[in-house]
């Protein structure tokens, strides 16, 4: 599967509900299946651990509340010296 | 506070030689989180072994990264994705939850999540970046050859 449709259900119920997240928990992590909303955490740890316990080793979606996405920088992967596969 | 002070040894070069070269590695051990070990070892499933490779102390990098075949290969599924800057713009890469040991090393296990990514070098297997290094005191003596890491 293609990383952008990867979480796609997911990124849209996270969208849809980014302004009343931010206003109750910016900064909390919220986690999700599918489009389910499955609670907010104060950490990514808390998170992952409450997925896991409902939804077994599958893949769920973590996301920390925040106004703007931050954007990492790997300069070993900017320039060429890892690179990725999606 | 751990200490752990490293002189690259092993050759008759000047431990400067070694540590400019290679840089600031590691002994890394890739293991499921414990939240999922625990879950396994509750349904009777047996633990995958870790993975051994080396980390290499990436202070450039906002946030560490993990080879994605060794993540996979432990059965390993991702838990969201971020972006990453590339010369081409912004990417995608998926992020996993992993715990990384240090053997050999007074560092504590860290239950972190990393970047999935292919790295073309073998023996290194992770980039250990600042989301790490925020937790301690790093030290790189380039005229000694030796690098310190305190916790």
């Amino acid at each position: 599967m293609g990383s952008e449709q990867l979480f796609a259900d997911e990124k849209k119920a996270f969208e849809e509900k980014k302004a009343e997240l931010l206003k109750l928990c910016e900064g909390k992590f919220a986690a999700f299946k599918g489009a389910e909303l499955i609670g907010i955490y104060d950490t990514a740890e808390a998170a992952y651990e409450a997925a896991l316990a409902k939804f077994g080793n599958t893949p769920f979606f973590i996301k920390q509340v925040l106004r703007e996405e931050p954007v990492e920088w790997i300069p070993a992967f900017h320039h060429g010296l890892i690179h990725a596969s999606l | 506070m751990p200490v752990y002070n490293v002189y690259p040894t092993g050759t008759n070069v000047h431990p400067g030689v070694l540590l400019q070269k290679y840089g600031l590695l590691l002994p890394i051990e890739l293991h499921l989180p414990t939240a999922l070990a625990n879950l396994y070892v509750g349904q009777n499933q047996p633990i995958p072994p870790p993975t051994i490779g080396s980390a290499l102390v990436d202070t450039g990098a906002t946030i560490s990264a993990v080879d994605e075949t060794y993540l996979t290969a432990m059965g390993l599924q991702p838990i969201g994705q971020g972006q990453v800057s590339t010369p081409a713009g912004q990417q995608l890469q998926n992020i996993y939850p992993v715990q990384m040991l240090f053997p050999g090393t007074p560092i504590p296990p860290l239950q972190s999540r990393v970047l999935g990514m292919h790295f073309h070098h073998g023996k290194i297997i992770a980039l250990i970046g600042r989301d790490f290094l925020c937790n301690c005191v790093l030290t790189y003596n380039g005229l000694m050859g030796s690098y310190t890491i305190c916790f």
